[in-house]
């Protein structure tokens, strides 16, 4: 029988370590390669020369290794995804006025999505448990969207359900109307009646006197039609190369979604209605003033969120004895600090995202000044600048970076920190196999955490992983499990977070997460995996080679306007595969 | 006038009369609008064979789980010590070995991840962090489940890290089918929404049917789309209208086992436990919910997971807890103390295989009982927890589907024995005829078919 040893070793290990670690790091178009790329010519794919790149083979979790640029851009088909729990619930929020009590009645019954991660299509199922969920939810919605004249005044013009027959052309207004907005673009009439038919199932009787119980099933039926709950897009124009353009009305969604994380508004749904979403020029108008609207700072805060981890303090574990602070509400500190800083270096045009790795100040509350060790400030969030000598340094020394990233457990701290850095920012993970027998690390209780883990250099078999992981994470050893700052570890010896980043260009050493910071700010890796990170946030799917000329632009238009987000986001909503669509086998 | 029962008084009603199995009471609020009982047994005919696979994690300490004699005097080892009532019910398999988990290790290096996506599938895990191929109970569900109420209904104490290892049910390699893991959920899954919690009229159907045309005609109008996903939603539809059709009648097998108080949780936390709050209690309130979904004829599959792959549970009130890394942790340790905590931990998980096995056994079913008409398949993601071993999984085989399997003996194959051909042989008792199954199930065992 094939025994485990004859099981492939991970390929990393058939190199010498450096190159092996240069493989695994995203380079990306090489200057020569890309130049046909960056002709965005919205007529057709650009004319670069189809070369054979030397692509390593894919290595797809997570996140994928993107091959270089060197063919031509193929805009994937039209998007079908359902809405993620929080787009639908932001949506409905802005569609009928919910009150944040009850949005915050309709979070629960949401809750748990199964495989979705984030707003990847692919896990975002529709199975007859979430339908269930979504006919429980719709029901709820309904009761409080036309619970009185006045809720009901402001989503429509017709009072559907006040005594006697409100007349045909009201209903017609209440339906349509709602229909438009639901589902991000005007209904064929044939449609309308359907939904018409529907509310008529509902006749008010003894039991269900609700004289407004037809409307509010309709209401339930708008909610769960698939054209409210799925992203349809039907790309129909027929553009050059066999591709077909994106409608103006799904170019709204797709900016809306993305932008604000919810329903295109009555605005929005004009602009597309007039057809000023067709020219990339429009686009980028459109684009660059959603960006400054108080929404993005839910739509693409949603994706800083992720990409520095701190959406998974919500469900980060700590132990009441050791961290007795550790409670609900520090958890929303700590993630309002680091939104509200962030803001400050994307959320106008002009701002250089990357100086978010190595600004020294921050904002605090009472909440997180204790955890500081700061004069408390009150409840909101106040500015604090940090001493020059500070070990605090942006984004990443912030508690709620801290505690993203890491388990409370000591030991594994520096190695999930590690993997952190590595996945969040240098998009390189894929490691090689674990040893079949783990040898645990030396329980001797006075050992110094970097003793302990030390074997990790000698032993073999754990050193090719653990060292891309632990002298990265060791850059944070001065911060618990909480982002506090402590000068000496368990043993009493002074921490200093130095620490190597194996795989950057001349394997750089550092000491202190501001040195580690500079080091991230500075290499071209960092930005490559934003522009990947961000390709996915936007399409909802894993990049293949043929998106690869549109993440080298968009990496391209970050550098050439000095790490401008914006821009870079203007980049990608500008670019073919966001304006085009293309299906394999098909005209 | 109807009475309006909470839902706590209904699962309490299941076991009402301690200590005896009676009838399910039919309480005039279970009735729906039409006055027809909700819940039904659809079609199932007494006696046909269920099948459920149930699934523990981390593996085993050999020592303590593995008896040392084979055949059919075999004495049982501390950790199956539970089973010891149910000895002529099921038989033991050793010796299988899980060589696909040894798959695509460039996806993902965590042998736990790998382990669980290979529990059931024949495969490991997939480019896209789902499963390579369908699970043996979705395999058999498309046969023996149509038809019935839910073609399957898979059950989870654990697991609920939003990832592959949330559910052992595959209906491809990348459509889990979703555990239900709220028992409240799970309950009003079977006998309806309990009164007064909601509308006077349930207009749910209405809303499916509006949503069944749209659907086609959203297929009609957009020519290029991905028609797998409006096809999915369109399933998913007239799914859940079989499931929320009303029910006529209960079947006479439909009865409750005796239960002392239930103490009923919502939606599981958002990650996996880590502080022991799932509770035994509350798996054997699944449990006895997912037997009576049998007995009562509303499916013929399911499936039960404990606790998800490498499991961080801590068991307080066993004395194994593990820093944070609780059961994992514990698996891993090669100390003594470890390996003790290991043993008590598995026997633990016995003792609510036990419970199930017992309820089954309990409930007579045409002139034998639920679990003679059932086929129950047992197993891990791994054999020795401490190495990730995928060699010697713990197997168990149980119920003796209508008479066609005999059991009570312990059966060591020659290591290295594919796992898929077990998997192969439970889809010949049941009657599928499949060729193989996954990648290195060739072969059915003979000990069994």
């Amino acid at each position: 029988m094939v025994k485990p040893d004859a099981r492939p070793r991970h390929k990393l290990l058939q190199f010498p370590l450096g190159a092996g670690v240069a493989m695994l790091l995203l380079t990306g178009c090489g200057a020569t390669s890309s130049d046909g790329a960056k002709s965005g010519n919205p007529k057709g794919p650009s004319t670069a020369a189809t070369t054979t790149s030397t692509v390593p083979p894919a290595m797809v979790f997570p996140p994928p290794v993107i091959p270089e640029c060197g063919t031509p851009i193929t805009p994937g088909p039209g998007l079908l995804r359902r809405l993620t729990n929080e787009e639908y619930i932001r949506s409905v929020r802005d569609i009928f006025y919910l009150t944040p009590d009850e949005v915050s009645q309709l979070q629960p019954l949401l809750q748990n999505d199964g495989l979705a991660v984030g707003n990847i299509a692919e896990g975002l199922r529709l199975s007859p448990d979430h339908l269930r969920k979504y006919l429980d939810v719709a029901a709820k919605v309904a009761d409080f969207a036309l619970s009185t004249p006045e809720r009901r005044a402001k989503f429509a013009t017709c009072d559907y359900g006040a005594a006697g027959d409100p007349g045909f052309q009201c209903r017609k207004e209440f339906s349509g109307g709602l229909a438009y907005r639901m589902f991000r673009q005007a209904l064929p009439e044939m449609r309308v009646w359907d939904l018409e038919a529907l509310a008529n199932r509902a006749v008010p009787s003894t039991t269900d006197p609700d004289p407004y119980r037809p409307a509010k099933l309709m209401v339930q039926g708008l909610l769960t039609s698939p054209r409210f709950l799925l992203r349809l897009e039907n790309p129909t124009a027929l553009a050059s190369h066999g591709w077909k353009s994106i409608t103006s009305w799904d170019l709204s969604v797709r900016l809306s979604y993305m932008l604000w994380g919810t329903n295109p508004d009555e605005a929005l749904q004009l602009t597309a209605r007039s057809q000023q979403l067709n020219s990339a020029g429009q686009i980028a108008d459109v684009t660059r003033k959603m960006l400054v609207d108080p929404r993005a700072k839910e739509g693409i805060g949603r994706f800083i969120n992720r990409w520095l981890g701190v959406e998974l303090v919500s469900d980060a574990v700590r132990d009441a004895a050791t961290y007795p602070e550790w409670n609900d509400g520090l958890k929303v500190s700590m993630q309002a600090e680091t939104a509200r800083f962030m803001e400050d270096f994307w959320s106008k045009p002009g701002l250089n995202l990357l100086d978010a790795f190595t600004a020294k100040y921050t904002y605090v509350d009472d909440n997180l000044a204790a955890l500081y060790g700061l004069p408390l400030p009150g409840p909101t969030l106040t500015r604090v600048d940090f001493a020059a000598n500070s070990p605090r340094v942006g984004f990443l020394t912030q508690p709620g970076v801290l505690s993203a990233s890491i388990s409370q457990k000591e030991l594994v701290a520096p190695i999930l920190r590690g993997k952190f850095i590595r996945k969040q920012f240098l998009c390189t993970l894929s490691l090689p196999e674990a040893p079949p027998v783990v040898p645990s690390p030396p329980q001797d209780p006075n050992l110094t955490t970097r003793d302990r883990l030390s074997q990790h250099r000698t032993n073999t078999s754990c050193e090719p992983c653990h060292q891309l992981l632990d002298p990265v994470g060791f850059g944070f050893e001065q911060f618990d499990a909480i982002g506090r700052f402590r000068a000496t570890g368990s043993q009493g010896e002074a921490l200093t977070g130095a620490g190597q980043v194996f795989g950057l260009p001349g394997d750089p050493t550092f000491t202190g997460p501001g040195e580690l910071a500079a080091l991230l700010q500075g290499s071209e890796e960092v930005s490559a995996c934003l522009a990947q990170q961000a390709f996915r946030y936007t399409y909802g799917r894993e990049p293949t080679s043929a998106d690869a000329c549109t993440i080298t632009q968009a990496r391209e238009a970050f550098k050439a306007k000095k790490f401008d987000l914006q821009e870079m986001i203007v980049a990608i909503t500008t670019s073919d595969a966001f304006r085009f669509a293309s299906y394999p086998g098909a005209l | 006038m109807k009475r309006h029962l909470s839902r706590r008084t209904l699962l309490r009603g299941i076991g009402l009369g301690s200590g005896v199995c009676i009838g399910l009471p039919i309480l005039d609020a279970m009735l729906d609008g039409n006055g027809n009982l909700i819940g039904r047994a659809k079609g199932q005919a007494s006696g046909a064979t269920n099948f459920l696979t149930f699934f523990i994690p981390n593996g085993v300490f050999t020592d303590t789980f593995w008896p040392d004699q084979t055949g059919a005097n075999y004495e049982l080892s501390r950790c199956l010590m539970p089973l010891s009532e149910f000895k002529s019910d099921f038989t033991l398999v050793q010796g299988l070995e899980k060589q696909e988990a040894f798959r695509n290790q460039d996806i993902n290096n965590d042998a736990h991840v790998r382990g669980h996506a290979s529990y059931a599938t024949g495969g490991s895990l997939a480019s896209n962090l789902t499963c390579e191929f369908a699970s043996v109970d979705q395999v058999a569900a498309a046969q023996i489940g149509t038809g019935m109420r839910f073609k399957s209904l898979p059950v989870a104490l654990g697991g609920a890290l939003g990832e592959v290892s949330d559910n052992i049910s595959w209906e491809t390699g990348n459509t889990p089918v979703q555990a239900t893991r709220d028992p409240a959920l799970l309950f009003e899954k079977l006998f309806g929404k309990p009164a007064g919690g909601g509308l006077s009229v349930d207009y749910r159907t209405s809303v499916l049917d509006y949503v069944a045309d749209d659907i086609t005609k959203v297929k009609m109008e957009i020519p290029f789309t991905d028609k797998a996903r409006l096809d999915e939603y369109l399933t998913s539809v007239r799914d859940l209208e079989t499931q929320l059709a009303p029910v006529a009648t209960l079947g006479p097998d439909c009865v409750a086992p005796a239960v002392p108080d239930a103490r009923i949780g919502g939606e599981p936390p958002a990650i996996d436990d880590n502080d022991g709050t799932y509770s035994n209690e509350r798996a054997q309130l699944l449990l006895r919910l997912q037997v009576l979904a049998f007995s009562c004829g509303f499916t013929r599959v399911g499936s039960f997971m404990l606790a998800s792959r490498g499991n961080k549970r801590q068991f307080k009130w066993l004395g194994a807890v593990h820093g944070e890394d609780g059961h994992h942790g514990i698996s891993h340790e090669t100390t003594p103390e470890g390996r003790e905590a290991q043993s008590k931990i598995v026997t633990d998980e016995m003792e609510q295989f036990a419970y199930m096995l017992r309820l089954m056994k309990g409930i007579p079913q045409g002139g034998q009982n639920l679990l003679y008409n059932s086929l129950i398949f047992f197993a891990n993601e791994c054999g020795q927890g401490d190495s990730h071993d995928f060699s010697n999984i713990p197997v168990i085989l149980a119920g003796q589907a209508g008479g066609k399997v005999q059991h009570g003996r312990h059966i060591r194959y020659n290591e290295g024995t594919p796992y898929d051909n077990m998997l192969l042989t439970v889809l010949r008792v049941l009657g599928l005829s499949n060729p193989t199954f996954g990648v290195y199930g060739k072969q059915t065992l003979s000990d069994f078919v």
